[in-house]
């Protein structure tokens, strides 16, 4: 396994130091060391992420990187062992997002989007459709800040139309 | 705030939702109204379906119509009360899910239909990639099978 280590600079300067085989969990950084863009003693600079988002994005990396490393090591591993594995995971993904208000969850989506960390960004998208699936449409406009655009008419004629889906 | 989201990742949070209640969400905004129709997958349950004019079929085919997906990832379909029958999957969804090339159908169909036999034409769908099939179908496949 590889211990080489890269620096990471968030928009508002925070310098984090991470190991590689983490970085990688993001296709941007991954591609970056690929084409040898990166500079040993030198960060790399993530314009959009603030350091507050970046500190959860690496311990995310960092958490997931250790299991994909497992994964290797036991790989005759029984099936209770997998599962056991997963729920581990499973449990502490759900502390990890059980942690978080929703406008942490809209920055860190923001920053897996633009980092390019697929299981990051579902397991976010996950947890927000979780946080809307049961709650009026008021509800859901307030937590979204979304501004009603309809005429009260408009709005009686779409709930109309889709009678069925709002029972 | 999630207005500020790209689109794409609002598509995304709805793909984890069932289609109903991304229907649902239509009536938030004039944003909102039409990206239900761009979720690249459609979950249907008939539990705990309720209109006055039109049965669950009507309302699944309703909604398959006014979808605008290119390439439909998934379609799930749960039939599980007795006021709503399997056999109404007829032959406009088969031509539907040729036209969004379909990749993956999950079909659910509980006891109270002993007899519902899968629509064979829909084997023929050759974009189809999955297809699970729960508890009681009767598959009539064309021959040989490939």
């Amino acid at each position: 396994m590889s211990s080489n280590m890269i620096m990471l600079k968030s928009s508002d300067g925070a310098s984090f130091e991470i190991e590689e085989a983490a970085a990688r969990k993001s296709k941007i950084i991954a591609n970056m060391i690929e084409v040898e863009c990166v500079d040993e003693d030198k960060a790399i600079p993530l314009q959009n992420v603030t350091g507050n988002i970046l500190a959860l994005v690496i311990e995310y990396c960092n958490k997931h990187i250790v299991d994909d490393d497992d994964d290797v090591a036991t790989e005759e591993a029984s099936e209770e062992e997998e599962e056991a594995k997963k729920k581990k995971v499973d449990d502490w993904e759900a502390e990890f997002m059980n942690s978080m208000s929703l406008e942490t969850m809209f920055e860190l989506l923001l920053a897996a989007n633009y980092l390019n960390i697929k299981s990051l960004i579902d397991l976010v998208c996950q947890t927000i459709a979780n946080n809307i699936k049961d709650k009026t449409p008021e509800e859901v406009r307030k937590i979204f800040s979304i501004e009603n655009d309809f005429t009260p008419e408009e709005e009686e004629e779409i709930r109309k139309e889709n009678a069925w889906a709002f029972g | 705030m999630i207005n500020q989201l790209p689109e794409v990742l609002i598509l995304r949070i709805f793909s984890f939702l069932p289609t109903k209640t991304v229907i649902a969400r239509s009536v938030l905004s004039k944003q909102w109204r039409s990206s239900w129709k761009m979720v690249p997958n459609l979950e249907f349950d008939s539990d705990g379906y309720k209109s006055d004019h039109l049965t669950f079929s009507e309302s699944v085919s309703k909604s398959f119509l006014s979808h605008k997906v290119p390439v439909l990832e998934s379609l799930h379909l749960t039939f599980r009360s007795d006021k709503v029958s399997p056999l109404d999957i007829n032959v406009a969804w088969v031509g539907i899910a040729f036209a969004r090339h379909l990749r993956e159908l999950v079909l659910e169909v509980h006891p109270e239909y002993e007899n519902f036999t899968f629509p064979s034409s829909l084997c023929t769908c050759n974009t189809l990639e999955t297809l699970k099939l729960k508890l009681f179908v009767i598959v009539d496949s064309p021959s040989p099978v490939l």
